[in-house]
């Protein structure tokens, strides 16, 4: 038997030394510091920022205690356990303590468990201190009224000191002893323990979430999200695998005391070998948690291939279901439903659904009530039915099934596979990674785990070519523990209760292509109009944010009324009886499956609210101050009200509720299916989101699966907020968050390669979503900027108004369209068959001042002409840039105007103040981007007598003949080459790897273009997209920093004939690069031949145009310029070159 | 237990100790030790502390065996720790505690449980070896004699049926040495203390039972009176003129006098002959005894050693 005074004693000794030693406290200050400082910073972040954007509420501290104050205090402590514990037998032979100690009654295994304990107490107990730290300085920061700072989720704190910490510690401990048992020699000892540790980072970091929970001694990755609306403390598997933790690290220190080198009276192989049996038995446990994970996956591959298998197979046209659902949270779901459904085209004897295998079936009868025979394997419900059915038959029958839904039967087709990610790339644990919640206290039934049974198998599983939505009605009554409120399809209408549930019934008046069902014992706020119940569900601990809102009830319900009526008026009425926001943990997975990964935030009758976003977000910080608002517009209401607004709609993370709510208008009522649904549908979405809140949104579920790619997101977020404060520009993060991911050259190439119906939209999933919101938002624009608001509507309406409950086609659409105006064909092209786009050149771009108006103030004329070039039809408008002293800048936008393929126009319009810039902005062309026009010069004194032009006149549409051959920097005949290859360190080549997908045509490109100035040049030749430079669609150039000669942009072209041709180059507008020196260039021309002529050229005293750079007498054929880096200047852009045939000598 | 009714004894039967890749340090060796201040002398690398190691069941001995108090040293190590007292050739303590804090420790680890009986033990062991005043004291900070009364504590503690100290008075100073002498003399009353040194002086009176240990073999056990009894015959006084004694390979010499301007030393015999000018001494120290002992030792064993090689 172990003696425990033994023990104790020994570990106290070993205690009171490690209390003593410096390095302790420096482990220990330097660990707090940096979590001290990590909380800091979140606490800021969440606190100033999180009502700014849903998404910057992900970041909450009061949820991350585990993945701030766990991976810097665990990583930062681990590492200084190892010289804590490395030392406990070295430092008695080295301070001759050995035999004293080794000569009294104990045993090893005492001696090893105490000084086990002496070393774990000293590292463990500052937890203690530190998350009651964490509190009390939350709760001091939160009372006092500050903007930031607030207590942590409470469970949250438990987990990590008890299932988090606790065994970390002592498994770490564990091995640091075994280690420096087995090898003597500290300094090899604490080299092979770091590098230990290192290698379990390692795997952490790279490895697939699946493999990798296995590596993680430390538990971070095994606590999920932490929530305030379940019960649970921390996954099963999560508490499983810390329990394995924990006795690996006992079974450790068995092996330890077996190999340690004093005599005792003891078995060393009996101690060992329990010792190895418990690290086995351990080793056994995680490796089930592994097992478990392929098992999942396993089984999700077969399911898939289930449904494949079966995705010929004729489907049942769901009509209805009604019945009742039953909810024992966390025990035992029970459904007894009624199943109407109709015949398709062929006769059938079988009707086939999708029903979670988690469910068993009990009960399956026939409309008379005679059970009926059926398969339910794999998650397919196969039901033969006794006479063989004919088209458009009607059929009932009754369903029973028992069991909780499996949660692994859901997304069985996904882009992303939250396990299979790496850890590094797994943000989309933000997202969520449940696929349904049937928590103790908090039931999400989402649709995705088929729960109810779906008419025959998953969508777009095999192809785009199945595409299809069935929508039926629903009359459901569903049973919830007393005292918990529901939400699900429309309106919750009390049905009574019985002994154990509270009934409550939903039976919306149209149809739903899916239904979601949630419960909790919410709080609840609702109100109704115009028949529909709008109702908010929250956390009873989460109604901070309803009070600090609550002087905004009033705009609210204005809003949404005006916004309901107008629906209505414009036929758009919203179709359910209800419709709720509903507040779940962060642990629901929120996007869907398939390579769209689109959001599942919004489904019919309810639009999910996550848990991180307006229930925890820090609106009392923003509003503590009402002085602050009172010389506003509006007041603080109006503040409020805007901040709410903007809070939705730079959601990225799913939850933008306005264009998720105007799902419902459409969407939910009507799809298109085959092939062209997914981009059609995408579409007709916008549209519906454009009409009813005049807004898109943006959600990729991909950008949280690409490492840091949503902070980039979040910081642009605090970015822009600044940069709009300060530069008045009028771009909201929304629209520059949709730019700069849509506008990538990796979308562009992919959008130039094959049109939407052609792509393999799993190649890579993750630009097709940018590529399809590019293309989509462009056509929805095209649509919405011609026919405004509420022509749109009644575009949308009509299209519902006929195929409610149905599918529609690309025709449908185009009838429709053309009802109201506007010819899509003639607008957009083939957008869905075609990569064809228009291409916009401006030949002519002139200001002049004509006689001034009646009130004498100056009137401008404004004239230009642009050219398609390109067979493919466009819309483009003008933009124009003003500023003013002592005024915000503006950007204002003028008509809308399409240009059919191979034609031109010529546009005046009369404006009474002067735009210092002005701008061609395409929806979607060749040229990319909005640029910017180069202006004729301007005389704003000279009032020119001349006809007023106003408005769009047709003009012939031709190339303009030239001689000349131009070499732009974006034509085939622009490469690079280096003489001095330099061979780089293994480093920069993986970075350099890392960032090939980042070229623009094979050029690294920048960005912003706004800060070119500002950051340094680059030292390799890097693209710049600018309207100030050269092009053709695309006004791009090359730039690179003074370097010594070696890194070469090489322009070469053929000549058609032998003669004397002048060399120009194109210097573009200087300020495209500002406070930047322009010298002499150099360049090297080689003709057929290859003989070899020097050009020197001034690039300071040059036109910002075409400039002369020499006369050469050429044979006919290849001929090139090779433009070095070598400048005495900072600078030297490769934009384009021309050769002209000489005039004359 | 009942053995601390049972007059308590050790015994070691043939022992042999043979260190990995060295000569033997213990080369055969039975002794039996009962209650009282047994003296193990021998000069350095006898064999002395790896004896003690083994009796202390902190090495298991190549051959042979022991039993201390009725148990094997190496099949029942716990009961023969709880009987004894080991204070180390090199002893010293944790470097960052607090004497009473080692104390304390090692107490408790000796089985001292109980919290008052252990603090009150503490405080009493302290003021034994006069160390209470620095209690409060990092051992980093104490001398070395002090150390060395730690030392001597922590082996005390418990209150041991056996105690073994190993050299324990290296590093003392004079008035530390009578001390201690007399503290072994006080202990050795009703417990086992085998005290090993190579400096005779350090045994005192109340050693009345002695081994002599000379690489790795028992060379002598007796009482001190038989050794002194042994030497007769080998201890002389030579009286020389001037004041300095030529070395000379024929004798050692234990001690020097000057007086009247002559010098008298007293000299071991090496070989057993009578110098020149020597008058043998009828009542050598103990000191002289060993000396002579080792010497005349040593002598056999050249010429065993000469005898094997021949
Ligand atoms: N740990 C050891 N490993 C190898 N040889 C040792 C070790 N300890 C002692 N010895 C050798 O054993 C012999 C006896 O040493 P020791 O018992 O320390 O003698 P004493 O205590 O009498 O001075 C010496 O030759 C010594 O070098
Ligand atoms: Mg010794």
């Amino acid at each position: 038997m172990m003696n425990i005074k033994s023990i104790l004693s020994i570990a106290r000794a070993e205690t009171l030394v490690i209390r003593r030693l410096a390095r302790y406290w420096l482990f220990l200050a330097i660990s707090f510091l940096f979590v001290f400082i990590a909380f800091i910073y979140y606490s800021a972040l969440h606190g100033l920022y999180s009502s700014h954007s849903a998404t910057v509420g992900l970041l909450s501290p009061r949820f991350l205690v585990t993945s701030i104050a766990g991976v810097l205090y665990l990583v930062i402590y681990s590492i200084g356990v190892i010289f804590l514990a490395f030392d406990v037998r070295a430092r008695d032979l080295r301070e001759r303590m050995h035999e004293v100690l080794d000569s009294r009654p104990y045993s090893n295994l005492e001696l090893v468990i105490g000084r086990f304990l002496g070393v774990l107490i000293p590292a463990w107990v500052p937890m203690l201190f530190l998350i009651v730290l964490i509190q009390l300085v939350g709760f001091l920061l939160k009372t006092s009224g500050m903007p930031i700072g607030e207590p942590a989720q409470i469970t949250s704190l438990l987990s990590f000191v008890f299932l988090i910490g606790l065994p970390s510690f002592a498994f770490i401990i564990s091995i640091v002893f075994l280690v420096t048992l087995l090898v003597r020699n500290r300094l090899v000892a604490s080299i092979t323990l770091l590098l230990l540790i290192a290698a379990s980072f390692g795997g952490m970091y790279f490895l697939p979430v699946y493999k990798a929970r296995v590596f993680d001694f430390l538990g971070l990755m095994q606590s999920g999200y932490p929530s305030d609306l379940t019960a649970s403390f921390m996954p099963l598997t999560g508490i499983i695998h810390r329990v394995a933790t924990l006795l690996a690290s006992l079974g450790i220190l068995g092996i330890c005391a077996a190999v340690h080198p004093r005599l005792d009276d003891g078995s060393r192989v009996k101690t060992g070998f329990i010792g190895a049996i418990v690290v086995a038995i351990a080793v056994v446990i995680t490796g089930g948690i592994l097992y478990g994970h392929m098992k999942e996956m396993k089984d999700q591959e077969r399911w898939l291939k289930t449904q494949m298998e079966y995705h010929k197979a004729p489907v049942p046209d769901i009509t209805k279901i009604s019945g009742r659902v039953e909810i024992s949270p966390g025990k035992e779901f029970i459904l007894d439903i009624k199943i109407a459904f109709r015949v398709p085209a062929n006769p059938i004897k079988t009707a086939l659904f999708t029903l979670n295998p988690g469910q068993r079936v009990v009960e399956l009868l026939d409309s008379s009530g005679k059970p009926l025979s059926y398969k339910h394997e794999e998650g397919i419900l196969d039901i033969t039915m006794p006479d063989t059915l004919t088209q458009g038959e009607e059929v009932v029958i009754g369903l029973k099934t028992e069991g909780v839904p499996d949660k692994h039967f859901a997304y069985l087709k996904s882009a992303v596979n939250p396990l299979k990610l790496k850890s590094k790339d797994s943000n989309t644990t933000l997202l969520g990674n449940e696929n349904y919640v049937f928590d103790r206290k908090f039931v999400a039934l989402m649709p995705a785990v088929r729960w109810l049974p779906l008419s025959g198998v998953e969508n777009s599983m095999e192809n785009q070519q199945n595409n299809r939505v069935d929508f039926f009605n629903v009359d459901l009554t569903v049973g919830v523990p007393k005292g918990w409120l529901v939400a699900g399809p429309g309106r919750r209408n009390k049905a009574g209760e019985d002994k154990r549930f509270d009934l409550y019934r939903f039976a919306p008046p149209s149809v739903v292509p899916e239904v979601a069902i949630l419960a909790s014992e919410y709080e609840s706020r609702s109100y109704e109009t115009d028949g529909i119940v709008m109702e908010l569900l929250v956390n009873k601990k989460h109604i901070k944010n309803l009070d600090v809102l609550s002087d905004t009830k009033e705009k609210v319900r204005e809003y949404i009324d005006t916004t309901l009526r107008e629906a209505k008026e414009a036929g758009l009425t919203y179709p359910y009886d209800g419709f709720s926001l509903v507040e779940v943990p962060t642990n629901l997975r929120t996007y869907g499956g398939g390579w769209r990964l689109d959001t599942v935030q919004t489904m019919p009758g309810i639009m999910l609210l996550k848990e991180l976003s307006l229930p925890t977000a820090r609106f009392d910080s923003a509003f503590r101050n009402p002085d602050k608002f009172k010389n506003q517009e509006g007041g603080i209401v109006k503040a409020k009200w805007d901040r709410l607004m903007s809070y939705f709609q730079q959601d990225f993370s799913g939850g933008n509720i306005f264009t998720g709510a105007a799902r419902n208008f459409f969407l939910f009522q009507t799809a298109a299916g085959g092939p062209e649904g997914m981009p059609v549908n995408f579409v007709m979405d916008t549209l519906s989101g454009l009409v009813l809140a005049d807004t898109k949104g943006y959600f990729s579920a991909h950008i949280f699966a690409e490492g840091n790619a949503v902070n980039q997101i979040i910081q642009n977020v605090i970015v822009s907020y600044f940069q709009l404060r300060n530069a008045g520009i009028q771009d909201t993060i929304l629209s520059s968050t949709i730019r700069t991911r849509t506008s990538r050259p990796v979308v562009w190439e992919k959008a130039l390669e094959s049109s939407l119906l052609d792509i393999d939209p799993w190649k890579e999933p993750a630009d097709m979503v940018d590529y399809l919101i590019l293309k989509g938002y462009a056509v929805a624009d095209s649509i919405y900027k011609t026919l405004g608001r509420e022509k749109t509507a009644a575009f949308l309406a009509s299209i519902r108004k006929n195929h409610t409950g149905g599918q529609f086609s690309v025709s449908d659409m185009k009838t429709a369209l053309n009802e109201q105006g506007y010819d899509m064909d003639a607008s957009l092209g083939d957008w869905l068959g075609s990569t064809g786009l228009a291409g916009f050149v401006v030949p002519e771009a002139k200001a002049y001042r004509v006689a001034d108006d009646a009130n004498g103030s100056p009137r401008y004329q404004l004239l230009f002409t642009v050219r398609n070039d390109e067979p493919v039809p466009g819309t483009f408008y003008f933009a124009y840039y003003y500023t003013a002293q002592n005024q915000r800048a503006e950007l204002i936008s003028g008509e809308t105007i399409h240009l059919a393929g191979r034609h031109a126009i010529q546009y005046g319009t009369i404006v009474s103040r002067m735009p210092t810039m002005f701008f061609l902005a395409p929806v979607l062309s060749y040229n990319r981007s909005t640029f910017e026009l180069k202006m004729a010069n301007f005389n704003p004194d000279k009032i020119v007598e001349a006809e007023i032009i106003e408005g769009v006149r047709d003009i012939p549409w031709e190339l303009p003949a030239s001689a000349s051959i131009v070499v732009d920097d974006l034509d085939e005949g622009f490469t690079i080459v280096n003489d001095k290859e330099e061979t780089k360190g293994l480093r920069v080549k993986a970075k350099a790897k890392d960032m090939s997908r980042d070229l623009d045509q094979g050029l690294p490109y920048t960005s912003y273009n706004v800060l070119v100035g500002g950051l340094g040049l680059p030292a390799e030749w890097t693209r710049i997209s600018n309207g100030m430079t050269y092009g053709k669609y695309r006004h791009t150039a090359a730039y690179i920093k003074r370097g010594e000669g070696t890194k070469k942009a090489v322009f070469s072209s053929e000549l058609p004939q032998s003669g004397t041709w002048d060399l120009e180059i194109y210097i573009p507008m200087r300020n495209v690069f500002p406070g930047k020196k322009w010298g002499r260039w150099h360049g090297v021309v080689i003709d057929r031949n290859g003989d070899r002529h020097q050009v020197e050229f001034d690039s300071k005293t040059g036109t910002e145009e075409w400039n002369l750079a020499g006369k050469y007498d050429f044979p006919q054929g290849k001929c090139t310029l090779e433009l070095s880096d070598l400048t005495d200047g900072d600078i030297v852009v490769a934009d384009a070159i021309r050769w002209t045939p000489s005039a004359g000598k | 237990m009942g053995e601390r009714e049972r007059d308590i004894s050790i015994s070691i039967q043939k022992v042999r100790h043979v260190y990995k890749g060295g000569n033997p340090a213990i080369n055969g060796m039975s002794l039996d030790i009962h209650t009282g201040l047994f003296g193990m002398l021998g000069p350095n690398g006898a064999g002395k502390s790896t004896l003690m190691r083994i009796i202390c069941s902190l090495l298991v001995p190549t051959e042979g065996r022991v039993i201390v108090g009725g148990h094997d040293v190496v099949k029942e190590r716990r009961h023969v720790r709880r009987l004894l007292g080991y204070l180390p050739q090199d002893f010293n303590a944790w470097r960052l505690h607090r004497v009473e804090e080692v104390l304390g420790t090692l107490a408790t680890l000796s089985g001292l449980e109980n919290n008052s009986e252990r603090r009150a033990r503490v405080a009493e062991i302290l003021e034994l070896v006069g160390l209470l005043d620095v209690s409060h004291r990092k051992v980093k900070s104490l001398s070395g004699g002090m150390v060395r009364r730690l030392g001597v504590a922590q082996a005390l503690i418990h209150d041991p049926k056996i105690l073994i100290v190993d050299e324990p008075t290296v590093g003392l100073d004079p008035e530390e040495r009578i001390h201690f002498r007399q503290l072994m003399a006080k202990l050795g009353k009703d417990r086992i203390i085998i005290l090993s040194t190579h400096i005779v002086g350090d045994l005192g009176a109340g050693c009345h039972d002695l081994a002599l240990i000379d690489r790795g073999r028992l060379e002598f056990r007796g009482s001190p009176e038989k050794l002194i009894a042994h030497a007769k015959g080998f201890v002389f006084e030579i009286h020389m003129e001037g004041n300095r004694a030529e070395p000379s390979d024929q004798y050692e010499v234990v001690s020097q006098e000057q007086k009247l301007g002559r010098t008298i030393i007293r000299v071991v015999s090496r070989m057993g002959e009578i110098p020149d000018g020597a008058v043998p001494v009828d009542n050598p120290t103990l000191e002289e005894a060993y000396l002579a002992f080792m010497a005349s030792n040593s002598v056999k064993q050249a010429v065993k050693g000469g005898e094997v090689q021949s």
